[in-house]
């Protein structure tokens, strides 16, 4: 071990210490997290500002005679007179892979006390988004594990795809359930103006299911100061960007961006910079578009890496035209549309298949599965249309109700609980098995029972016909035959058991 | 008073005029304290501090600011003067004890700080051992 004492001596000889010239102002006013600046001519936007006793803030507003700056860290240590210098730099974020597994802030300092994270490299938090030369077209699946998004809304590495609905509707759900599926994609969840107990418990959801292992926690939460909460997505990007310029994927979930919002309409009025509509600053659209921007699918002679991100809006009352939803909606490449109506009927997910869509559509898709979701989505279009005529079904022709209950077979199986995503084969397995028809005859209240007892039973006894799903990604004729009579001879024993247990009963 | 974008104006153009050289001309300060005492009272009050806090503006950006641990002699003044007249316009030199200083001295001339005190030096030597 290297005497300690040596090495320092060896750097400080190294080191010529030098007369300094900065930059320098006064505080004149302070509060909320915000400080008028008088002074500091030389400082440009966004530059990093030093306080007295140690503290930075973000030089935001630069006014004639005055900066405005918001203040990084607790702001009553700053006083009226305290002495500010510029430090000539941008604000930069540290960025590596020892940050996976850990909880940091929004300046990534851990907060989970498992100690100091030493990390050299440093990315800036605001950068210009990839031209459109370095990028490639999505065409590789982001598999979240979720039978309705994965088969309806199917989701691209380098996507932006907006998950929006009322408050408890599951929208966080989704985002956790992503993360838990994913095994070679570092995955960035960054909270902002949640409850602390909230993020405390998916963290401990997430070290439960073994997530972490592939995860960076960055928490802003509503006590942390609004500067914080603005910061914590541009720093989750940076963290990600590392990642997907060392040719590897990421995902980046924000939960949620109409709290980001909140904290830069605080932050800009409390600037005093002018407000527009709902009292939102005038750049609120730029707020979120330069950082979704920045989501991307690089092309190979940038390392073919990638960063889907997953913004998280939630509306209120269901109101998709306001102002932060429409626009982030028309930044994002699709939606995932959560109903509360959906969610208390026990439709859960509470995915509305008829609102949601995404941009990329089939080309984020296996083969597989590309071929059972055409089939998936008509049964569903059609059983919307006749959902209105389901109470009076004893009164409809045999196509009409044969179409209907097919339907409620169909909403039956892509009803998942959370925190169980699904791989690929088991979606497409059990996806195929209802639009073959094979579930037509299985009561509709025993439809999950078949599904989990199928599953079982292919893991069981029929892994190499999953396998064979898993690694050619797609079901051709020799497959379907396999299936076909798998399929047909569990149902016919689950049905007949079935049978049994009704007469015995 | 909310911020008014004439009167600002106005004071930025009296501001200007005030000054001849880079020396405040009393005349010219007496002359405009007077015309802005014409406004009504509480605009005057707004225009009048403004003004004053325009003129201190101005003052510090000629005005050089030494601190040092133990005082400077005249020699000493004069060469630090001459060593920044090049870039600044100094019209006035402000002498600061500050023993907490240690060694060396720091100037101030406007916003900008040059820095040559020993504590500064200690400073630098302990970021370079923290990393």
């Amino acid at each position: 071990m290297a005497d300690p004492i040596a090495e320092v001596e060896k750097q400080l000889d190294s080191l010529k210490t030098k007369a300094t010239k900065s930059n320098v102002g006064t505080v004149v006013e302070v509060g909320d997290g915000i400080a008028r600046i008088e002074g500091l001519s030389d400082v440009k936007s966004l530059e990093m500002v030093s306080f007295e006793g140690g503290l930075f803030g973000l030089a935001l507003n630069l006014e004639q005679y005055s900066v405005g700056a918001v203040i990084l860290g607790d702001f009553t240590k700053i006083k009226e007179g305290s002495k500010v210098t510029t430090t000539g730099e941008i604000l930069q974020v540290p960025v590596g892979e020892e940050l996976v597994g850990r909880v940091v802030d929004a300046l990534g300092s851990p907060i989970d006390g498992k100690g100091k994270i030493n990390l050299k490299k440093k990315y800036p938090v605001e950068k210009v988004a990839p031209g459109v030369i370095t990028r490639k077209g999505v065409s590789v699946p982001l598999q979240t594990g979720i039978k309705a998004i994965d088969a309806m809304i199917p989701i691209g590495r380098g996507q932006r795809e907006l998950i929006i609905g009322d408050r408890n509707t599951g929208k966080t759900t989704i985002a956790v359930d992503t993360i838990i599926n994913q095994k070679d994609v570092i995955c960035i969840y960054v909270a902002i103006g949640q409850k602390s107990s909230k993020i405390a418990q998916i963290v401990a959801r997430l070290e439960d299911l073994g997530a972490m292992d592939h995860t960076i926690v960055v928490s802003a939460s509503a006590s942390d100061a609004a500067a914080m909460q603005y910061l914590a997505p541009y720093s989750g990007t940076a963290m990600g960007e590392y990642f997907m310029d060392q040719g590897k994927d990421a995902l980046v979930i924000y939960d949620d961006l109409s709290k980001h919002a909140t904290a830069y309409r605080q932050m800009s009025l409390l600037l005093r910079r002018p407000s527009g509509r709902e009292a939102y600053p005038g750049d609120v659209f730029y707020l979120h578009s330069r950082l979704l921007e920045r989501s991307a699918r690089l092309n190979e002679d940038y390392g073919g890496g990638s960063l889907t991100s997953l913004p998280i809006i939630e509306t209120q009352a269901g109101d998709v035209s306001a102002y932060i939803p429409t626009n982030v909606i028309s930044i994002t490449d699709g939606q995932i549309y959560l109903e509360s109506d959906l969610f208390f009927s026990g439709i859960r997910p509470a995915l509305n298949v008829g609102l949601s869509v995404s941009r990329v559509g089939g080309s984020a898709q296996t083969k597989a599965m590309k071929g059972v979701a055409g089939k998936l989505r008509l049964d569903l279009a059609q059983f919307r249309e006749l959902a209105a005529f389901a109470q009076f079904s004893s009164d409809l022709d045999a196509e009409t109700r044969a179409q209907i209950e097919r339907g409620r077979r169909v909403t039956e199986i892509l009803k998942q609980p959370p925190f169980s995503p699904a791989p690929m084969e088991e979606q497409v397995l059990i996806i195929w098995a209802a639009i073959q028809g094979f579930l037509d005859g299985v009561p509709t209240e025993k439809v999950r029972e078949y599904e989990q007892k199928l599953i079982t039973q292919f893991k069981a006894r029929e892994k190499d016909i999953l396998k064979e799903i898993s690694t050619k990604k797609e079901i051709d004729e020799k497959l379907t035959a396999k299936l076909e009579k798998t399929v047909k001879s569990f149902t016919d024993s689950f049905l007949k058991t079935n049978k049994r247990v009704k007469n015995a009963e | 008073m909310k911020k008014d974008r004439h009167i600002q104006k106005l004071i930025d153009c009296l501001i200007i005029v005030s000054f001849k050289n880079g020396n405040l001309v009393p005349a010219v300060v007496k002359k405009n304290t007077v015309a802005l005492r014409q406004l009504s009272s509480r605009k005057a009050i707004y225009a009048l501090n403004l003004y004053l806090k325009g003129l201190k503006r101005e003052l510090k950006k000629t005005t050089m600011e030494i601190s040092s641990a133990s005082p400077l002699s005249l020699t000493q003044k004069a060469k630090v003067q001459n060593r920044f007249k090049k870039e600044f316009q100094i019209k006035s030199i402000k002498e600061i004890n500050t023993p907490s200083l240690i060694g060396g001295l720091q100037v101030k001339i406007g916003d900008w700080m040059f820095d040559a005190s020993v504590m500064n030096k200690i400073s630098q030597v302990k970021e370079a051992i923290n990393g």
